[in-house]
């Protein structure tokens, strides 16, 4: 009941004219993100942080996490009209969608996808609103201990999932570390890897390296891609026949399911997601041979299945202050930037954006509806802009957003080498997704170190000796285990290619 | 023959690794509190320093999944990039946003568009943005001694 009030309050905050404006600048850049293929939610995301240094806080997240959500909706346009798929999520999309599209049934599938993306997107945020707070409360009891063990877990497993190789995943995700050690110690007011250069003195802005490593990096991956596509099929009737609804009513269920479970395991996507309830679907089908042939639950599952995720990843990080995936490490800088801590004590301390920001996802997931059930045709026009008028549009954005934020031509300069290096992670198949959430973690996970050992009188071994703690390390060490095992035997399968969203 | 590639991949990492493990060493291991702020520095370029390794080792093996350099077209392209760029953040101190901003725009747009597009749409770009960070986000942009 009390959960229920403090919603009400929060859509009281929510419907304010500022609020709702910038709720629906979020969730239509977001849909643009989602459109325009080579740009997904984690660059648009970090893109758009610089932007919100003029808005509160709670404004800023509305918009950011809009701009996420609101990707997932997008991403589904162009897979099924245009073969193309605009972020990772949507990429199992394109097998049926398009397929439908080719049949005349473009109309259907997009009519399902959104209204599949709406349950699936409210049913997350529902789970929000009433498991976040139990959740906050349970992780109130945690020390520092506890932290720096979950902290560490929620690390590896993403280390020990992503990439082909738990030894990259590893080298990116120490370097990650390590660069956020730049800067003065809070601790000891040690300088710490200045290199000569004062303007390290207050570390790495997080801006420089999310706009470099996913926004400027992307574009010169882009290089090597074709970007033109083809014209978009044409679309009739949004709802599916009515013979058709048991079938999609059960996807769309299930895929709720499977994105809000994996919405809360550190590691895991929105893509991995959309997998798995591609795979579920097909196997319980009375004739899988249809998929792939354009079967509508092949894209009511999957759709649903990822903006499910979404709405559930966000559990963690307003909870424990965990991020489970790069996008959400994005929105845990934008957090921290805002003067937020996210994590138990952001219910206790912030309740008015809590609530705003999880009754905004509510308005934003029926703008996303209302946005995509009658205009579908016109937004996968936007992804037909031409892409050599687009990306130095983009550029630009991106070095004026970060001259923004300090006002300083260092920063700009830093993201233009953090561009490169973010290319040269990719070619070097590095997981740059680890080195942001590591980097976003790290200072956290020193200072929670540093206080453990300050309180133990038997060093490390307290960390073990906590019930939570040593259970969270044991199960790190088993992920380290099962990752190099798979690493070494060469076993790591669809999580290997798989680090978006 | 060994991957070109993993190869520099795994020596960039080793360079980080290295790098860092030396500087970690200026800094107290302990403090009166307990852990100086040396101590998780030097931890972690170690472990940096044997990852490495173990990636290089790979390498050498044959058994890295590095993808290949890129072909010289898309490598002229991204140097043009990172040369305009970069060019951008030279200039912009010098000549002031407007000027940085149209040339920085006009360089990429006049090879697949008409002078007059590339200029007129350069312009009304560098105007839009110079008004929407300066009067709507109140950040002032550097600008040259005429005013703009």
């Amino acid at each position: 009941m009390d959960n229920l009030l403090s919603l009400m309050h929060g859509f009281e905050l929510a419907l304010t004219a500022n609020n709702l404006l910038f709720c629906l600048i979020g969730v239509t850049v977001g849909q643009i993100v989602g459109v325009l293929p080579g740009l997904g939610p984690v660059a648009g995301t970090a893109m758009l942080i610089p932007l919100t240094y003029a808005l509160s806080p709670t404004t800023a997240v509305i918009m950011l996490a809009g701009i996420f959500y609101g990707a997932m909706y997008g991403g589904t346009i162009t897979s099924v009209l245009i073969n193309v798929p605009g972020e990772g999520a949507s990429v199992i999309t394109c097998m049926d969608g398009y397929q439908m599209a080719k049949q005349g049934r473009g109309g259907n599938a997009l009519g399902v996808a959104a209204i599949g993306s709406f349950i699936g997107g409210v049913i997350a945020v529902l789970f929000l609103t009433f498991l976040g707070p139990t959740l906050a409360a349970y992780a109130l009891k945690f020390g520092p201990p506890e932290f720096f063990s979950l902290m560490v877990f929620g690390l590896l497993l993403l280390v020990g999932l992503i990439g082909k190789s738990i030894i990259k995943g590893m080298i990116s995700a120490v370097i990650g570390m390590l660069l956020a050690l730049v800067g003065q110690d809070p601790a000891t007011g040690v300088d710490r890897f200045l290199f000569g250069q004062l303007e390290l003195l207050e570390g790495i802005d997080f801006v420089i390296l999310a706009i470099g490593l996913f926004g400027l990096s992307e574009i010169l991956a882009n290089t090597e891609e074709d970007m033109n596509l083809n014209k978009p099929e044409k679309i009739a009737g949004l709802i599916p026949p009515r013979k058709e609804w048991k079938a999609c009513l059960g996807a769309i269920m299930r895929g709720t399911g499977i994105g809000g479970v994996l919405g809360l395991i550190p590691g895991t996507s929105a893509s991995i997601a959309s997998l798995m309830s591609y795979s579920l679907e097909k196997k319980l089908a009375d004739d899988p041979s249809r998929f792939g042939k354009g079967a509508i639950e092949g894209v009511a599952g999957p759709e649903t299945a990822n903006n499910s995720y979404a709405g559930a990843a966000l559990i963690p990080l307003f909870t424990l202050g965990i991020p489970t995936s790069p996008t959400i490490a994005v929105l845990l800088g934008a957090f921290i930037m805002h003067g937020l801590t996210p994590g138990p004590l952001l219910y206790v301390k912030n309740p008015d954006f809590v609530w705003a920001v999880v009754a905004s996802m509510f308005i934003g997931n029926l703008l996303l509806l209302i946005m995509n059930l009658p205009l579908a045709k016109w937004w996968a026009r936007i992804a037909l802009v031409p892409y050599n008028l687009l990306f130095p549009l983009i550029l630009l954005i991106c070095m004026v957003g970060v001259y923004s934020v300090n006002r300083s031509l260092w920063d700009v300069g830093m993201t233009v080498a953090f561009s490169a290096i973010g290319y040269l992670m990719k070619k070097w198949q590095l997981p740059t997704a680890a080195l942001i959430l590591s980097f976003v973690l790290g200072k956290n996970i020193e200072f929670t170190l540093v206080q453990t050992l300050a309180l133990s009188d038997n060093g490390l071994w307290m960390l073990f000796q906590r019930p939570i703690s040593g259970t969270l390390l044991t199960l790190c060490g088993i992920i380290l285990v099962f990752g190099l095992y798979t690493t070494v035997k060469n076993k790591r399968g669809a999580l290997a290619t798989d680090e978006s969203a | 023959m060994v991957n070109r590639v993993g190869l520099s991949g795994a020596l960039f990492a080793l360079t980080i690794g290295v790098i860092f493990f030396a500087y970690s060493l200026q800094y107290p291991y302990e403090s009166e509190l307990g852990p100086g702020s040396g101590m998780m520095p030097l931890w972690l370029s170690g472990l940096l320093i044997v990852l490495a390794l173990a990636y290089l080792v790979a390498v050498f093996k044959g058994k890295d999944s590095a993808e290949k350099w890129p072909e010289r077209k898309s490598q002229l392209e991204m140097l043009f990039i990172l040369g305009c760029m970069s060019l951008f953040v030279l200039l912009l101190p010098v000549i002031g946003f407007n000027l940085s901003c149209i040339l920085f725009l006009f360089a990429f747009l006049r090879r697949n568009y008409s002078w007059t597009k590339s200029l007129g749409i350069s312009a009304f770009t560098s105007i839009l943005l110079f008004l929407l960070f300066t009067k709507g986000f109140g950040t002032p942009l550097p600008v040259n001694m005429f005013g703009f």
